[in-house]
């Protein structure tokens, strides 16, 4: 399957550093996965796990103190890695790769028109003149469901709502065609009814459009909906990679386990929701062995001492833990991710029947 | 008689505007015409009424108090005594106790405080009034006084006569004392503010720009150096750089211009510090926003970020200071104009305490009070021009 994918960004051996008060921290520590064309590729993780951090590398949009240590990003060709000036970036950022953040709420100019910040990138990337990139503004307001799109054209952000905030953003991003969308967390800010808005429009806008999704959240339950493929990080690493199918019906690495545990929609009455215990590795320190290992109930001696490699499950599956090694000793999944399966159409059942019971 | 014709019908085109404008804001007159409405019942300028109203109020609550303070403070009788009495003319005599009469009705003196009072805000109501100056005058041929009325002029304030102040005629009105000493001062501040600001943007806009690099170390710096070390002192470095390196004047000369330099460039370079450390410090805080680095992502180039998203945004807070820089230039700076003997402002309240001039006192307690009161104003008004987050309706 993968084999006939086109990738359109290949990850190789990403390091990212920071400097702090003079120390540097390797934040993202030697990384390697494909972004296919076309699909949904949804990194999930705690947060600090370094999901944003890799995907601010394709856009050059690290912090002051962040730099690349080492790897190659390739994307058409073009080794973003090597980018330096912003001139070199102007050539990718918006007009290929176009990001959407977290908060609707401060990403608008409060100063400047919706329809100033849409024409904008309108002007600038497709050469349109002023007349022409306000109709086209209002095109795409329509197009992300803002309603009287010719009148709110005029209106400034803070007449508009959280979500349809968001909206706007999303328009912005679709008025720069990019060939790669990057989501980091785009509901996390919103409603619980909005979310589901949200999502639901950039999968529409996706289908039409044909752009690339990179979703960055961590929400599990979010992911299940929207991705393709998943890449679950752990302190600064990918701990698990594969389609959808692969991670929630087969997954191998004890973090996925633990994150699919402790989604609430797959508990039941009966059980206490599970947590994962303790925190995150610091980077401050050298992390030896494998990261998850101090707060891992399926750690072996090995994990303290030496990280693990990568263990191929199938074409399109990996996963970077010890317990995947012939030599090591059979273990019992956690019941949940047993019943995984089963859990997962309950959940859905319920889910339905929650909606049915908004319809009436 | 024309002055008088020109004063009433200015205050009542003032007062119909309002009620006017009150009136359509209420819907009582052109409840239902959009172009009245859009005009007459804008919220700022209500906004604005209310402000002015208010302000009054509290001006005048403010007049009420310092006058009664100024009446304690500097009884008349005494003054009295200084001018008028002398061995020829002993506070027994008939001739300061006409003396000190005339001076007194003069002065707005006579009668018990609260009848003062009234005729204080008499004078000071904008509304014209004929003032003369008077003087008592001796007939020789019989030995009689007179009082000798002259200079009359029509004023819509007036703010009494000054007396007791060197080089100037007792019984001159405080009008002309302020007048052009508020005109010198304002020619100058006019000047050092226009420079303060071309010299502060730059500087805070570059300071921002090349953060924590070599011109942004120099200016904060610079800066420090400004807060940290006293105002008269700081004064006397500028000058013995400009007049002692530069070989400029020192001593102002209005027809000179070479003599004014001194003083605008020392206002201008202390101006200066402080607009650069607020617009670097506005615009490094928009250097963070959310919305800078979204529109980064969007593929804006790094020019038009600092233009259109940072620095617009960092000035909006600023602009508030522009009315109040400006209107400032008009009370001038008391070291400055001393340091280099300008006629200016600055001095002269000082002056009024030090001659115990109640009048010159409170006319400028009144017109200061005043300024800063439509500099707020104007500063609220600007703001709310280029930050279309504020709305002036409830």
């Amino acid at each position: 399957m993968s084999d006939e994918k086109e990738v359109v960004i290949d990850v190789k051996n990403l390091s990212v550093g920071f400097v702090v008060r003079g120390k540097t921290t390797n934040v993202i520590r030697n990384i390697s996965f494909p972004v296919y064309r076309g699909e949904t590729l949804a990194i999930v993780g705690e947060s600090g796990s370094g999901k944003s951090v890799t995907t601010k590398t394709f856009t050059g949009m690290l912090d002051a103190n962040g730099f690349i240590s080492g790897g190659q990003i390739i994307f058409s060709g073009l080794d973003l890695a090597k980018f330096k000036t912003n001139d070199d970036w102007l050539q990718i950022r918006g007009k290929r790769i176009a990001t959407i953040f977290q908060d609707p709420m401060t990403s608008l100019n409060p100063l400047l028109t919706i329809g100033y910040q849409i024409s904008e990138v309108l002007m600038l990337h497709h050469g349109l003149k002023k007349d022409e990139a306000k109709k086209e503004a209002i095109d795409l307001l329509k197009k992300v469901k803002i309603p009287n799109a010719e009148e709110r054209y005029n209106d400034y952000p803070f007449q508009y709502s959280g979500g349809m905030r968001q909206r706007v953003v999303i328009a912005i991003a679709l008025a720069c065609r990019p060939e790669v969308l990057i989501c980091d967390e785009p509901t996390t800010a919103l409603d619980v009814t909005v979310q589901a808005q949200i999502i639901a429009l950039i999968k529409e806008l996706q289908e039409e459009y044909k752009w690339t999704t990179i979703f960055i959240t961590h929400d599990l339950g979010v992911v299940a909906n929207v991705a393709d493929r998943i890449a679950v990080m752990y302190a600064g690493q990918i701990v698990e990679y594969g389609t959808v199918e692969d991670v929630f019906y087969h997954p191998e690495h004890p973090y996925t386990w633990a994150l699919l545990c402790s989604l609430p929609q797959l508990g039941t009455k009966e059980e206490p929701l599970s947590y994962i215990v303790g925190n995150p590795p610091s980077f401050a320190s050298e992390i030896i062995g494998d990261a998850f290992a101090p707060r891992n109930e399926y750690a072996m001696n090995i994990d303290f001492v030496m990280e693990p490699p990568i263990f191929k499950v199938s074409e399109t599956h990996w996963a970077k833990t010890w317990l995947l090694s012939p030599m090591a000793p059979k273990v019992k999944k956690p019941k949940l991710i047993e019943e995984l399966h089963q859990r997962m159409k309950i959940a859905a059942q319920e889910l339905k029947r929650q909606e049915g019971d908004l319809d009436e | 008689m024309a002055s008088y014709i020109i004063g009433y019908t200015v205050i009542a085109v003032i007062i119909l505007f309002v009620v006017f404008s009150v009136l359509v804001k209420k819907r009582i007159l052109f409840g239902e015409t959009v172009a009245v409405q859009k005009i007459f019942g804008h919220p700022l300028l209500h906004y604005s009424i209310r402000r002015v109203g208010s302000s009054l109020v509290s001006i005048a609550l403010a007049i009420i108090v310092t006058f009664f303070l100024i009446r304690l403070a500097y009884p008349a009788d005494e003054t009295c005594i200084q001018l008028f009495a002398s061995q020829s003319s002993p506070t027994s005599s008939e001739l300061f106790k006409l003396k000190c009469q005339n001076w007194k009705e003069q002065m707005g003196f006579n009668g018990s405080m609260i009848e003062q009072l009234i005729n204080f805000f008499y004078n000071i109501l904008p509304f014209p009034k004929t003032v003369c100056k008077t003087e008592l005058e001796t007939i020789e041929a019989t030995g009689e006084y007179v009082t000798k009325v002259f200079d009359c002029r029509n004023f819509v304030i007036n703010f009494g006569s000054v007396y007791k102040i060197p080089g100037i005629a007792n019984g001159s009105f405080a009008i002309d004392y302020i007048g052009p000493r508020m005109m010198t001062s304002f020619k100058i501040g006019i000047i050092a503010v226009v420079l303060e600001l071309a010299l502060g943007y730059p500087f805070g806009i570059m300071m921002a720009r090349y953060q924590n690099g070599i011109f942004d170390k120099i200016g904060k710096t610079y800066i420090m150096t400004i807060d940290a070390i006293p105002g008269v002192a700081y004064y006397y470095i500028w000058m013995a750089i400009l007049c002692g390196l530069f070989a400029l004047p020192k001593v102002f000369e209005s027809g000179d211009f070479s003599s004014w330099l001194p003083l605008i460039l020392t206002m201008g370079f202390t101006g200066m510090s402080g607009i650069g450390l607020w617009v670097r410090r506005y615009m490094v805080d928009e250097f963070n926003a959310d919305y800078v680095k979204f529109a980064r992502s969007k593929g804006l180039e790094e020019g038009r970020i600092m233009r259109i998203h940072i620095l617009r945004n960092a000035v909006v807070p600023l602009v508030r200071t522009f009315p109040s820089a400006v209107i400032g230039a008009l009370m001038g700076s008391y070291y400055l104009e001393k340091i280099y003997n300008v006629n200016g402002i600055g001095g002269a309240l000082l002056v009024a305490i030090n001659t115990k001039n109640a009048s010159l006192l409170i006319a400028i307690i009144i017109i200061s009070a005043l300024l800063s009161v439509i500099s707020y104003l104007l500063g609220d008004i600007v703001t709310a021009i280029v930050d279309p987050r504020i709305s002036f309706t409830k």
